[in-house]
């Protein structure tokens, strides 16, 4: 158990530093930094000025290693356009993203959860068509036409809800629905199958010959077992949340990492953009790595061996 | 076609081949039908869009801006839709935003399916050191981030249809590999592949004759499942303003021009809208179907 | 000399609608239970007996639908109780013991754990109080280290060990009734006989009714006071263990008999008997005897009705029309010979 824990850590650790290469190559090939940031109408002299002065004249191997070892003691460098170190930008930036995740996150398992649960408990009846279809309507709605029409409906018409913004909790809620409905197709569907399984194992049926009390059969026996590969599910789908977090964050002028992104990446501030792309796949690798330890927690088959 | 001929009778000649047998059993999914028709008729939208309305979908008429659809007050058959902020007609800027969706859905299908497939089909035939290294290439696509990527990469190089359809096609290929990897797996155990084996057939005979034919229903489910992921892309994109870039039409900027005119004309936003729901749908329907026909015990 | 009784069950059905038919795999069971005997309920796999006992526990999967002409326990009418009072009993008044003890326990709850939720599903106890009387229980049915065996998981213990638990957990309620369902089909043959001799010495101790379900005639002897033999969903021949063991007078129970090999007569190589055939689908109303097609004496007059199950003398009861006399003794070698 130790091995295979020191092991994922290992790979967990590959896959970030392999991913902040990509994610670094990705940034200075895809066109000359120096060009975009001078803007346009820059003449030949003032690229090259810019390309002297923030070192994109030097081979790419350099530049990377440059970079990354400064990110490694906490430096990730200086937004050109903001005239911040771009660390105490994303500092600003993150605890938005991470509190509209998590609440995303919240929303969806609230949702899915139960439904998944009453689906498998009663499979074929009303309530399991009205969770497939919702899930099947769910995975057709684009987050961001979702996400305007809440807008539209709790915000415009009704007037219940800000539509801009993030000063307090009220403004999240739209934001985290729209986020979250996302995963819940595929939460709830998970959760549906899980527990139709685990119903029929024996285990269960002895819990029942012992006439324990229907929710605990259900919830202590049940889906004790089903939440396994959903608690897996749920850690990716949060890394998935963050990163698709951009178009969700813009819309209802959040300002998060994905609005810093946005901003960014129009402004061609690439030292801002760099630095969120790794952080965002940090978090994803993390995440899954969570997902694996927290699987081996719930099982004690896995625990053990 | 001698077989469609008895297409009534219930049950199945065994002589059809595993795939025929699939697509029979579509014909008879409700799903199927519906997501078919669906599709169908936004294709063909898209197709007769010159037929379907006279209007050019960038002409623009600054006269007769935001006037409304057919049945609003003051609504007339000239502009069914109405117009937009620049009184383009938005009857004709739906037909050809279908064209974008599907044009972009397809060619990135077509990328992501070639990579997906062959990185899964060598991954899952020789496993081994293959194997390990593929999986660890997924790893890394799946811990970079789609939708940040594609904006990263289309915004520095300066967005263009076909340089979307590349990044896109690029960077949705990772479900093509795990899936293709696990069903050739699956296939590479049965019988007539280590038969093939061992009477010496070369590998790439094995490969393109036994194990492709063989994975095309998960193939065909994952595909579907990408298509509607990389239209959903695009509009994301293009609603963000770093995809398809004016005077072209798509959906998501569309909706991301009507969206300042959400309290006073919402249907601006609610008609491009409803156009991607209504795809998305019909392509979620049918991949189900296809699931479910494929795959011996699909459910749910 | 029956002792009072504490379970009896009269004209159980159980019915599966499938696609465009119904499964009838249980048809009108009658079985009862005394205080301190035990009862072996035999049979093929398919006979029905599994059903019959689930379905006298209430956990019948959902498709299946039961009814039941009586059902008493301890004098208690409960043909019509409500799923609360069937809960109330069940674990406290009638406990189960599975055929795979390896998935019958909650992988994810140490067994201290598991037995201390039943005790206080149906006691008012202190988790300290639980935890004393599962060591007891643990004690008494034999496991080394009973206090280390309450805070580890299932999937730590041997098959043995946790069918052991599974006995102790049945026995934490005191319960009048136990039905065990091939509680050692699943184990190795050492192991089973310790099982096996667990459970009579366990009966014999507490008195309490048992119902012992099993395809293992060889099991049976030694073990049960009674045996009830089913085919086809039915009762096809009830009576004393030793009366029936030696003397069957069913066919079907002919042919169990000839499966088993007898010490010291059977030799290596020599071919057991078997019955030739499978147990059919049990579909539709019975209109001949169930056991027709597979059985060696059938004659024209057995297909014209249902054969009704007759008391034969001696508290035994069998459903065959034909005679013992008029059997041919050479019928089941040439059955063998003719498959």
């Amino acid at each position: 158990m130790t091995y295979f824990i020191l092991k994922r850590i290992c790979v967990t650790f590959l896959v970030i530093a392999v991913t902040s290469v990509v994610a670094f190559l990705l940034v200075h090939l895809s066109g000359d930094p120096a060009a975009a940031m001078a803007g346009e109408g820059a003449t030949e002299s003032d690229i090259a000025a810019v390309r002297q002065l923030y070192g994109f004249d030097r081979p790419l191997i350099v530049q990377y290693f440059d970079w990354i070892g400064r990110v490694l003691q906490g430096e990730f460098g200086r937004s050109y356009y903001l005239r911040m170190d771009v660390a105490d930008v994303l500092a600003d930036h993150m605890p938005v993203t991470a509190t509209l995740g998590v609440l995303a996150l919240s929303f969806a398992l609230l949702l899915s959860i139960p439904l998944g649960v009453l689906a498998a408990l009663y499979p074929n009846t009303l309530i399991d068509r009205i969770a497939l279809w919702l899930a099947v309507a769910g995975q057709a709605l684009p987050s961001f036409v979702f996400a305007l029409g809440l807008m539209y409906i709790f915000g415009v018409y009704f007037r219940l809800l800000p539509i801009s913004g993030g000063a307090t909790w009220a403004h999240f809620i739209m934001p985290a629905i729209a986020l979250g409905y996302y995963a819940t197709p595929a939460i709830m569907r998970l959760t549906r199958s899980g527990m139709m399984d685990v119903l029929q194992s024996d285990h269960v049926r002895t819990a029942r010959a012992y006439g324990l009390a229907p929710w605990r059969v259900v919830v202590r026996h049940g889906l004790r077992h089903a939440i396994i590969p959903v608690v897996s599910l749920a850690a990716v789908q949060l890394g998935f949340m963050l990163g698709g977090s951009i178009v969700i964050e813009t819309i209802f002028s959040l300002k998060g990492l994905g609005y810093l992104a946005w901003e960014s990446i129009q402004r061609a501030d690439i030292e801002v953009i760099q630095a969120i792309l790794l952080v965002i796949a940090t978090a994803y690798a993390f995440l899954t790595l969570l997902a694996d330890l927290l699987n081996a927690v719930l099982d004690p088959r896995i625990r053990m061996s | 076609m001698t077989v469609a001929a008895n297409s009534a009778a219930p049950t199945i000649d065994r002589s059809m081949s595993p795939g025929r047998v699939a697509l029979r059993r579509a014909l008879r999914h409700g799903s199927f039908w519906v997501g078919g028709l669906i599709l169908l008729a936004i294709t063909i939208a898209a197709i007769l869009a010159p037929v379907l309305t006279h209007h050019d979908p960038t002409a623009q008429d600054l006269a007769r801006r935001f006037l409304p659809p057919i049945w609003a007050d003051k609504g007339s058959w000239e502009h069914i839709l109405g117009t937009d902020n620049l009184g383009r007609d938005y009857l004709a800027r739906l037909l050809y935003g279908a064209r974008i969706s599907l044009i972009i859905g397809l060619f990135t299908v077509l990328i992501s399916g070639v990579i997906g497939t062959a990185l899964g089909v060598a991954a899952g035939y020789w496993g081994g050191w293959v194997d390990l290294i593929i999986n660890f290439v997924v790893t890394i696509r799946l811990t970079l981030p789609v939708v940040l990527v594609a904006l990263v990469v289309v915004a520095l190089i300066g967005s263009s249809l076909s340089l979307m359809i590349v990044v896109i096609g690029l960077l949705l290929w990772d479900r093509f590999a795990i899936v293709v990897r696990s069903a050739t797996q699956q296939v590479a155990q049965r019988e007539f592949i280590i038969a093939a084996r061992t009477i010496g057939s070369s590998t790439s005979r094995i490969l393109l004759k036994e194990i492709l034919p063989n994975i095309t229903g998960p193939l065909i489910v994952v595909a579907s499942i990408e298509f509607a992921h990389a239209i959903l892309l695009e509009a994301a994109l293009s609603f963000l303003g770093l995809g398809v870039q004016p005077p072209e039409v798509s959906w998501g900027l569309m909706v991301s021009e009507a969206k300042t005119q959400l309290l006073f004309r919402p249907w601006m936003v609610a008609i491009p809208g409803a156009a991607l729901v209504a795809l998305i749908f019909a392509i979620n329907l049918i991949g189900d179907a296809i699931r479910d026909v494929t795959t011996p015990e699909g459910r749910a | 000399m029956r002792g009072e009784p504490i379970l009896e069950v009269k004209g159980l059905q159980v019915e599966i609608p499938v696609e465009g038919a119904v499964l009838r795999p249980v048809r009108g069971v009658d079985l009862s239970v005394s205080r301190g005997e035990t009862v072996a309920v035999v049979g093929e796999s398919g006979c029905g007996k599994s059903l019959t006992a689930l379905a006298i526990m209430g956990l019948l999967p959902r498709a299946a639908r039961y009814t039941c002409e009586r059902i008493t326990l301890k004098g208690e009418a409960l043909t019509n109780a409500s799923p609360r009072r069937w809960r109330q009993l069940r674990g406290d008044r009638i406990a189960m013991i599975f055929q795979d003890p390896m998935t019958a326990l909650d992988p994810c709850y140490r067994i201290g754990d598991q037995m201390r939720e039943i005790l206080q599903q149906h006691r008012r106890i202190s988790s300290q109080a639980a935890r004393e009387r599962s060591l007891e229980l643990l004690r008494k049915v034999g496991i080394p280290s009973p206090e280390e065996r309450l805070s580890q998981f299932p999937h730590q213990l041997s098959g043995g060990l946790r069918q052991r638990v599974m006995i102790a957990m049945a026995l934490l309620c005191e319960p009048e009734l136990i039905i065990a369902d091939e509680p050692t089909t699943a184990l190795d043959v050492t192991i089973q006989a310790q099982i096996l001799r667990l459970l009579r010495e366990i009966q014999r101790d507490t008195g309490i009714g048992l119902i012992l379900i099993t395809h293992d005639l060889g099991v049976v002897a030694g073990m049960a006071d009674r045996i009830v033999v089913m085919y086809g969903g039915e009762v096809v021949e009830v009576g004393a263990c030793d009366d029936i063991l030696s003397r069957p007078l069913h066919p079907y129970t002919e042919g169990l008999m000839r499966s088993i090999p007898v010490p010291g007569q059977t030799k290596r190589g020599d071919l057991l008997g078997f019955i030739p055939g499978i147990v059919p689908r049990q579909v539709g109303e019975r209109t001949r005897c169930g056991f027709i097609d597979r059985c060696p004496y059938a004659v024209e007059s057995c297909a014209t009705g249902p054969v009704p199950l007759s008391a034969v003398g001696n508290g035994r009861e069998v459903r065959c029309a034909i005679p013992a006399e008029k059997r041919d003794p050479q019928a089941w070698n040439r059955l063998a010979e003719a498959s």
